[in-house]
């Protein structure tokens, strides 16, 4: 136990009143002081103290309150300091340790002479003035020494008193402070309700959950704390409905909660409900929750990833099968069959898949009719899910079986077996009566007090000491009654003359009634009062509990100083007492002033209060500790019989000869052994326990030899076989015929008992500790002290024989030695929950979830730690991982984007080959939508189609857009989507494989174009065929026409048209012949032979313009080129002839103009050349450049320099066209080269 | 109209051909009128009584039409489209005469409502005799509409 300090064991402040008015009635200095040398409180310091050996340095070393001057002391024995002043020293002590003094003085006995002269001596030494200091000498007070032992009794008494019950208390405060750390300690919710459902207790977890810190929960229903939050009011609501289905099923009932957090999240908790009953009532309820959110949400998320890769439905550990429901004619289900199992199934039921798939259950099962066929046909029907546990006799298991269903006439059954859990429940069962007691203690209101006695509170022996000490010093008479009047205690100091009041029948009368009125008028003060008897002063104090009146505390038969002893002594005639007799008594009655006894009164006040209080501490520790009560009722009954044997003291006293033989006993030893054993040792006082006896004899010895030191501790079987324990102080009498041995023993039984209790009630918050769920270890600095079940069940130890003793860390895994050294060396709470591995008996390795705490037990820091198991929820993570890697590794190991985005079009993964495709890394895209990356000219097409996408219900689709790489090029992709639904159905994500198809595109394109090119050559073709079938022709038509013409003019002689006819034969043979040159030109350019080059576009015109400068200067037309225009890349000799066509198509058409001009330049990317001449009708702005085409049948040329110009300009990859504002308003010829 | 004079107008921007059919026409004695055109602008200018063709009385509604195919500005086709989708002048029978014998030139005629196709024949002698049968068969054997002004 933890070293307490004076001021945590007493109320000082109560003390220092107590002493004080102990001075004022005995004046007589005391001082506190506790083990440091500190002055805790002074009074009545003296003179000589103060003005002299105070001030003096070497007289105050000597001083007696310092500790080291007091080592040859003996302890409640009058001790002379160096200054020579008679002091006593009380030793304060708890549980044997000194933990302060009381010391008494200074003071002289009556009965010895002050020595003068040695004080004047000791005065001179000291340089004092002689007459100031021996003045101050006779301001010693002298006592005589019988008054002295009664008021260090007095003051041993109270103080210890005190002591015992603070003790004890601070205790159960410790002990209360264990179990709260240790409930505090666990991640889950714990919180004990009586049976009312009011909360009694619950864990900071607990309290956090429901937003319960500082709001005094205690005695209140779920239904009144669920008015303390709008937000959690609905699961209390839910809590208490829930309590409900426990209390009525008398069962230990398990459930998934669901407790909303603020930021619109939930917790889900595994709650375990154990009702307690007593009699068939209800008596309380232990609420053990676990958080198994996690644990959840994982397997919600693994669900999700399953149906994609099928993966959770084999990792489960828990058997799965799906089943479909058969039915008969009327729709009736009467048998159902299993589609599918998982691989966990085949393992938990010892059945092979192959053995059973399609099979009704009646077949697998072996049974006349399906197996909950009801229940789990109403699962089908109303897709409410449904658990249940069952028991399998041939397997001798438990299983859990959750059965839910995704469509009408299937559901699955998943199974788990919970044997493990169902045993541990069974144990919770079995250690309940034990909770019980705590339960219960923990719920008695404490102000019910209705059968409360005094004698319950209080060891009526005890506190007749403290009245009889009381008496003596203050030299009044004493007696506590119940509040009816009737005595508890024995009347201390009553003096003869009341006792000769009491014998007359009218004497009596008047004192109970005196009595009495002084217990009904005492409500919070004392009162003082003259009696009813013979003018004697009486007064009293109530002594309470609460608000429970439960003794009077009387003192009195003190005369006034100043009485008129005539009018007592007519007293004894009026109630017929003997006058002789009476004088003689009145005589013995004490006498004091009405001054000093108020001051008595006062004194008694402040007691009994104190006694008040004592007795509330009491109440608390008797509630406690049911049972003790009972035991001490049993005592009580004993020493009721045993204080009427008793005098005064309540010690064991005796006195041994030199041979160690019992000379004197006294009562309470005879009470105790039932025998005086005078003449004999102890050994024949128990025969059946030679043991304590020859311990006995030993220490008695030893006390001879002066080897012990006190006090003895002594546990001895009493006369009713009853275990009772001393403290026993023997001291060596010295004397003529050999010296002898004395002995006071003290019982210390009490404070044994309530040792015992501490440790019963330990034992069982262990036993607490053992039903927890979760794993618990204590370990101080890393070597385990305590271990409980649940944590020996995680480490696969079977005893905890090889824990207890051994290194935290040996349990650790390697990885984690380093994070649970820091826990444990840097002695920190934690604050979070710590994932961490530990290695158990079979070298298995777990995974765990661990919280730590510190709490100082014994004056020791120790660590309890709480783990649970979570390395099922590590697999189902796993797995989920594993899963996801396997689809991540597919994503990446594609040249393909793979892309799972929200029906948003939100990015929530891509495959990293997005980079080679697209120029942007993984993490540019993640969290954004594809628009960025689409071309947006295709964005809203690609938008509408996926909308489409989602509203269809079609699973797969391909789209072929464009998307622009990051540098800016667009490419052509190709993607295969797929909907990715939720349970319900509704789209959730998009799976997106998109592939670059742009080369696929461009080729498609380049074979598009080479179709065009083919049908452009065609068309060509066939216009080259229909130029030759009719162009061709024509002037053979005319030549042979006019063959013919000519063969009849000839005949005819008409000579003026012969040579006409001839002329036009001739004619047409040249036009002829012009037009098979320009399809020879034709057919040439269709190949383009010259190599490409760069060159000039100013070096052309200058080669043109040469050509054609004859023409030019001819007609008058003025030319203008444009300067720098810029270089060519390609076939020159073509471009020339392409400007060489257009300049003499529009010298040509340059009409009759004033100034005719033509112009050449480079503007936007083209060039043109412009003329001032006829112009051309819009109407035939294409025509012109068709074979063989001409607007006028008399131009000259056969039509195909347009043509040709076209033909080359395509050949080059640029376009050529024509613009005229109309006729005579000039044309502009443009024509690109890219 | 009995007694009206039937004459021709003749599409033809080839100045030889144009005298060769002329020329066949005085060998075989046929003395109808004869208007000739010289490309198809012109021939839908005078059919519409366009600049330089306005005098309705000088140039009035021809009885047949000769149209060559392949002539500036606007070819025979589009001469014959824009005849044959007139309300009135659709009723004048129209002749292609042309040198050429592509197909898709024949099928386009004929698709156009063309009441005749022929192709000039390189013999002068086969020429001639054409001419003469032409004129007639769409002078006298045939019975021509009524062309309202």
């Amino acid at each position: 136990m933890e070293l307490l300090n004076f001021t945590d064991l007493i109320d000082v402040n109560e003390l220092k009143l107590i002493l004080t008015n102990i001075y004022n009635l005995t004046q007589i200095p005391l001082t506190l002081v506790d083990c440091n040398d500190v002055i805790l409180f002074e009074i009545g310091v003296l003179q000589i103290c103060t003005d002299f050996h105070v001030k003096n340095e070497e007289a105050l070393k000597t001083c007696v309150k310092h500790k080291e001057n007091q080592k040859d002391i003996i302890f409640e024995q009058p001790y002379k300091c160096d200054n020579n002043m008679l002091h006593i020293i009380v030793p304060i002590k708890s549980e044997n340790i000194i933990i302060g003094n009381l010391i008494i003085g200074q003071f002289f006995y009556d009965n010895e002479e002050i020595d003068y002269k040695l004080y004047i001596e000791q005065a001179k030494k000291f340089n004092y003035d002689i007459n100031g200091y021996i003045n101050s000498l006779g301001k010693i007070p002298v006592f005589s020494k019988e008054h002295v032992d009664n008021i260090i009794e007095l003051c041993v008494n109270i103080i210890n008193q005190m002591i015992k019950t603070n003790l004890a208390n601070s205790r159960l405060n410790s002990n209360e402070k264990l179990l709260r750390t240790l409930i505090n300690s666990m991640p889950d919710i714990v919180c004990f309700k009586d049976g009312d459902g009011k909360w009694v207790e619950a864990n900071d977890f607990d309290l956090n959950l429901f937003g319960l810190n500082g709001i005094d929960y205690k005695g209140k229903k779920d239904s009144e704390l669920a008015k303390y939050s709008e937000f959690y009011k609905d699961a209390f609501l839910i809590c208490e409905d829930s309590d409900e289905i426990t209390w009525k099923s008398k069962k230990i009932t398990r459930c998934e909660e669901i407790i909303p957090k603020p930021n619109g999240e939930s917790y889900t908790f595994d709650v375990i409900k154990i009702p307690l009953f007593e009699n068939n009532e209800r008596k309380g309820l232990i609420v053990v929750g676990r958080d198994i959110t996690e644990q959840k949400k994982a397997v919600s998320e693994m669900f999700e990833a399953e149906k994609q890769f099928k993966q959770l439905f084999e990792s489960m550990v828990e058997g799965v099968a799906f089943h479909e429901i058969i039915y008969d004619k009327n729709n009736n289900a009467v048998n159902y069959k299993i589609t599918n199992v998982n691989s966990s199934y085949e393992k938990i039921l010892n059945i092979k898949k192959q053995d059973i798939l399609n099979k009704t259950a009646t077949e697998v099962y072996k049974l006349d009719s399906a197996p909950y066929l009801k229940e789990y046909n109403n699962v089908s029907e109303n897709g409410e899910n449904f658990q249940f546990e069952t028991y399998f006799e041939g397997m001798d298991k438990y299983f859990h079986i959750s059965v839910i269903s995704f469509k009408k006439g299937t559901f699955v059954t998943i199974f788990f077996d919970v044997t493990e859990q169902r045993k541990a429940e069974q144990r919770i069962i079995e250690l309940n009566k034990s909770l019980e007691s705590k339960i219960i203690a923990l719920t008695q209101p404490l102000d019910d007090l209705s059968d409360l006695r005094f004698e319950d509170i209080f060891n009526v022996s005890e506190i007749q000491k403290i009245q009889d000490a009381f008496s003596d010093a203050t030299g009044v008479a004493s007696l506590i009654t119940k509040p009816n009047g009737i005595p508890l205690t024995k009347p201390s100091n009553f003096c003869g003359l009341c006792n000769l009041i009491r014998k007359t029948e009218k004497g009596l009368k008047n004192c109970l009634h005196s009595d009495a009125v002084i217990g009904n008028k005492t409500e919070e003060n004392y009162i003082m009062q003259p009696c009813y008897s013979g003018g004697l002063w009486d007064g009293g104090t109530s002594i309470k509990v609460g608000n429970k009146h439960i003794a009077n505390w009387l003192v009195g038969q003190v005369i006034d100083e100043n009485i008129d002893e005539t009018k007592i002594l007519n007293y004894a005639d009026e109630i017929e007492a003997d006058k002789t007799e009476f004088k003689k008594e009145l005589f013995k009655v004490t006498k004091m002033s009405k001054d000093k006894f108020e001051k008595i009164c006062i004194a008694l006040n402040l007691i009994a209060n104190q006694l008040s209080y004592l007795a509330i501490q009491n109440i608390q520790q008797a509630r406690f500790i049911m049972d003790r009560k009972k035991a001490e009722e049993n005592l009580k009954e004993n020493e009721e019989t045993f204080r009427l044997f008793m005098d005064n003291l309540k010690a064991v006293v005796f006195i041994k000869d030199s041979d160690l033989r019992a000379k004197f006993t006294n009562k309470y030893f005879y009470e105790l052994f039932g025998d005086y054993l005078i003449g004999r040792t102890p050994v024949e006082l128990f025969p059946n326990n030679q043991e304590i006896a020859l311990k006995m004899v030993q220490d008695d010895i030893d006390v001879m030899n002066g080897k012990v030191k006190m006090p003895i501790f002594e546990k001895v079987i009493d006369v009713n076989g009853n275990e009772r324990y001393f403290e026993t102080y023997k001291f060596r009498i010295p004397a003529k015929n050999g010296d002898m041995l004395g002995g006071i023993a003290l019982e210390i039984t009490e404070v044994k008992k309530i040792e015992e209790k501490l440790k019963e009630s330990r034992e069982s918050f262990f036993k607490l500790i053992d039903i927890i769920p979760n794993g618990i270890v204590i370990h101080k600095q890393g070597k385990i002290e305590y271990i409980n079940n649940s944590a020996l069940n995680i480490m696969e130890f079977s005893t905890t024989d090889n824990v207890i003793g051994k290194n935290v860390f040996s349990f650790v895994h390697p990885d984690y030695i380093e994070i649970v050294k820091k826990r444990v060396i840097g002695q920190k709470d934690t604050e979070v929950l710590i994932e961490e591995k530990f290695i158990t008996a079979k070298n298995n390795i777990i995974d765990v979830e661990v919280s730590g705490k510190m709490f100082k037990y014994d004056g020791e820091f120790l660590n309890i730690v709480a783990f649970r198991d979570i390395t099922e929820r590590k697999k189902a993570e796993e797995a989920l991982r594993e899963s996801e890697e396997k689809f991540r590794l597919l994503a990446e190991n594609t040249s393909d984007i793979i892309s799972l985005t929200t029906t948003e079009g939100e990015f929530l993964y891509i495959s990293p080959s997005v980079e080679n495709i697209l120029g942007y890394k993984q993490n540019e895209i993640i969290g954004t939508t594809s628009n960025q990356m689409v071309a947006e000219e295709d964005i809203e097409e690609l938008n509408l189609w996926f909308k489409s996408l989602l509203e269809n219900n079609s699973e797969n689709k391909f789209t072929k857009f464009r998307m622009k790489h990051k540098n800016g090029t667009v490419y052509w992709f190709e993607s295969l989507l797929n909907i990715i639904r939720d349970e319900k159905g509704f789209p959730a994500y998009i799976l997106a494989s998109t592939r670059n198809i742009n080369e696929k595109v461009i080729a498609e394109e380049i074979i598009q174009n080479q179709i065009k090119e083919l049908e452009a050559k065609n068309a060509e073709m066939e216009r080259f065929t229909y130029t030759v079938s009719h162009d061709l022709k024509s002037p053979l038509i005319t030549i042979k026409g006019f063959l013919g013409i000519l063969n009849n003019d000839i005949k005819e002689q008409k000579e003026d048209l012969i040579q006409k006819d001839m002329s036009r034969i001739s004619n047409a043979a040249d036009k002829m012949q012009n037009l098979l040159e320009d399809l020879l030109e034709l057919s040439r350019i269709g190949r383009m032979i010259n190599p490409s080059s760069k060159f000039s576009m100013n070096d052309v015109l200058k080669d043109v313009v040469e050509l054609l400068n004859g023409v030019i200067a001819n007609k008058n037309i003025k030319i203008i080129i444009q300067n720098n225009m810029p270089t060519v890349f390609g076939d020159r000799q073509r471009i020339y002839e392409v400007m060489q066509n257009l300049i003499e198509n529009a010298i040509k058409f340059i009409g009759k103009t004033e100034n005719p001009t033509i112009e050449i330049g480079y503007n936007n990317n083209k060039f043109f050349v412009k003329d001032n001449g006829i112009g051309i009708d819009n109407k035939y702005l294409t025509k012109i450049f068709g074979l063989f085409d001409k607007l006028d049948k008399n131009s000259e040329g056969t039509g195909i320099g347009l043509a040709l110009v076209k033909r080359i300009i395509e050949l080059h990859r640029g376009t050529v066209w024509v613009e005229s504002e109309g006729f005579n308003k000039g044309a502009t010829f443009y024509f690109t080269l890219p | 109209m009995v007694g009206e004079p039937l004459f021709i107008l003749l599409v033809e921007d080839n100045d030889d051909h144009a005298e060769l059919i002329m020329r066949s026409f005085e060998i075989h004695r046929i003395a109808n009128k004869l208007i000739r055109v010289s490309d198809g602008e012109e021939a839908l200018n005078y059919l519409f009584n366009k600049e330089p063709f306005t005098d309705k009385n000088q140039y009035g509604k021809p009885n047949l039409i000769l149209l060559d195919l392949r002539m500036p500005k606007v070819d025979g086709l589009e001469v014959l489209k824009e005849i044959k989708q007139h309300e009135n002048l659709k009723k004048i029978p129209v002749v292609i005469l042309t040198s050429s014998e592509a197909e898709m030139d024949i099928a386009k005629a004929y698709n156009n409502y063309v009441n005749s196709y022929l192709v000039k024949p390189l013999d002068f002698d086969k020429f001639s005799n054409l001419m003469n049968e032409l004129g007639f068969y769409w002078l006298s054997w045939n019975t021509n509409p009524h062309i309202k002004e």
